[in-house]
């Protein structure tokens, strides 16, 4: 995906969005948040809402480099969609935990999305294991 | 660079994708965005969440995209991102490749009165080859009652209709309510004569994504219905629910419909 801001203004924007940690930020065309713990907070209704999956799924532990985080990312696309979050923090969280317990940072995950507006070859991969995981039936 | 393969597998990947429950997806003839999931995560009535609509892009690139929702029933808030205020856009930007995944974002609060799941009409608007669209896509929102201590929901109350002849695999869906259940099993305990047959020809099936549902979290429970020397009509299936609360066995008995139809012509 193309990256719209300067490398300055998004470290900048990390800050500020993480300093906000109860507002809305994230979706749309400015960076994630970097960092944010998972949140779990109680509905009006008394329903503790999710903050994240409570364990990442477990992965074929031979992946390594951009075969694991195309992996990741596929699954992450499949799973998001099965998610009520409470807030965006909540569900950017969730996407850190994972990354994280495979050893990944944001600033790879970054990396790894601006390859894939690059390489056919990573989308397809992407393409198929989002299939083998996600395709219904 | 663009790749016909890249077309291809995405056109097939949306033709046998549907989450996260038995919905199909509707028939659309623009393939170069694709929407992955008419059905999102259940919410509970009276409650606020954000739930995320899931695309793929399939012949080139779709720039400035934006989704908003219009004219939502009476008492059905919907709330965007902040950093995109009236509209909503892709987690990662604005612009959708060809071949790639990304997601939507919308934050919506079902009124306590919901007694039914509620429809979302979808606007997307993106400029593709440097023309301006507009697609319009109607997603459905599954509503779940919230009497206190559960932990569980069942969503699904009809598995539709199958035709007389014929064997379809249905499912039932489950909302997450508490933190984690764990070996989720469902078994029919009566089907009315109908047969049941389950994945792998077991005994019982589990849910499509794994065994544990989570709080917040919606997965589907298959099993086949093969309606073969049946008559026409309803039929009430009773369903057992039985998973581990952390070492505690539980039980959740439950139903659903479903109507044998005689084909026609």
């Amino acid at each position: 995906m193309k990256r719209h801001l300067p490398a300055a203004l998004l470290t900048f924007g990390i800050l500020l969005v993480s300093a906000c940690s109860a507002s809305d930020q994230a979706a749309g065309p400015t960076t994630p948040v970097d960092n944010v713990a998972p949140t779990s907070t109680t509905s009006a209704s008394g329903v503790q809402l999710a903050a994240e999956p409570v364990s990442p799924p477990e992965l074929d532990g031979n992946l390594t480099g951009d075969d694991l985080l195309v992996v990741i990312e596929a699954r992450w696309m499949c799973d998001v969609q099965r998610f009520a979050y409470s807030d965006l923090n909540a569900m950017n969280g969730a996407l850190t935990e994972r990354l994280s317990a495979h050893g990944f940072g944001q600033t790879d995950y970054d990396t790894f999305k601006a390859d894939l507006e690059i390489r056919v070859d990573l989308r397809e991969q992407v393409l198929v294991e989002y299939d083998a995981y996600c395709t219904d039936g | 660079m663009r790749t016909r393969i890249i077309l291809l597998l995405a056109a097939i990947l949306m033709v046998t994708t549907a989450l996260p429950a038995a919905a199909a997806p509707k028939p659309d003839v623009d393939k170069d965005v694709e929407l992955t999931n008419y059905e999102t995560a259940a919410i509970v009535a009276g409650d606020s969440a954000w739930i995320a609509l899931n695309w793929v892009g399939g012949g080139g690139d779709a720039e400035n995209f934006q989704l908003v929702v219009k004219k939502p029933d009476p008492g059905v808030e919907i709330r965007y991102p902040d950093n995109t205020g009236t509209y909503t856009s892709l987690w990662a930007d604005d612009m959708l490749s060809d071949g790639e995944y990304d997601f939507t974002a919308v934050h919506v609060t079902v009124p306590y009165s919901a007694g039914s799941d509620i429809k979302l009409l979808f606007t997307l608007t993106y400029d593709h080859a440097g023309k301006p669209k507009t697609r319009s896509f109607n997603v459905r929102v599954p509503v779940v009652q919230y009497a206190g201590g559960e932990d569980l929901q069942q969503v699904t109350e009809s598995l539709g209709e199958v035709s007389l002849g014929e064997s379809a695999w249905v499912g039932v869906s489950y909302a997450g309510l508490a933190p984690r259940l764990d070996d989720f099993q469902l078994t029919v305990t009566d089907a009315g004569g109908l047969p049941i047959v389950y994945p792998a020809d077991g005994s019982s099936t589990s849910l499509h994504h794994n065994a544990r549902l989570e709080d917040g979290e919606t997965d589907v429970a298959r099993f086949r219905v093969d309606a073969y020397d049946v008559e026409p009509g309803t039929y009430t299936i009773q369903i057992l629910a039985t998973y581990r609360k952390d070492a505690t066995p539980v039980e959740l008995t439950g139903s659903v419909k479903l109507v044998v139809v005689t084909p026609t012509g």
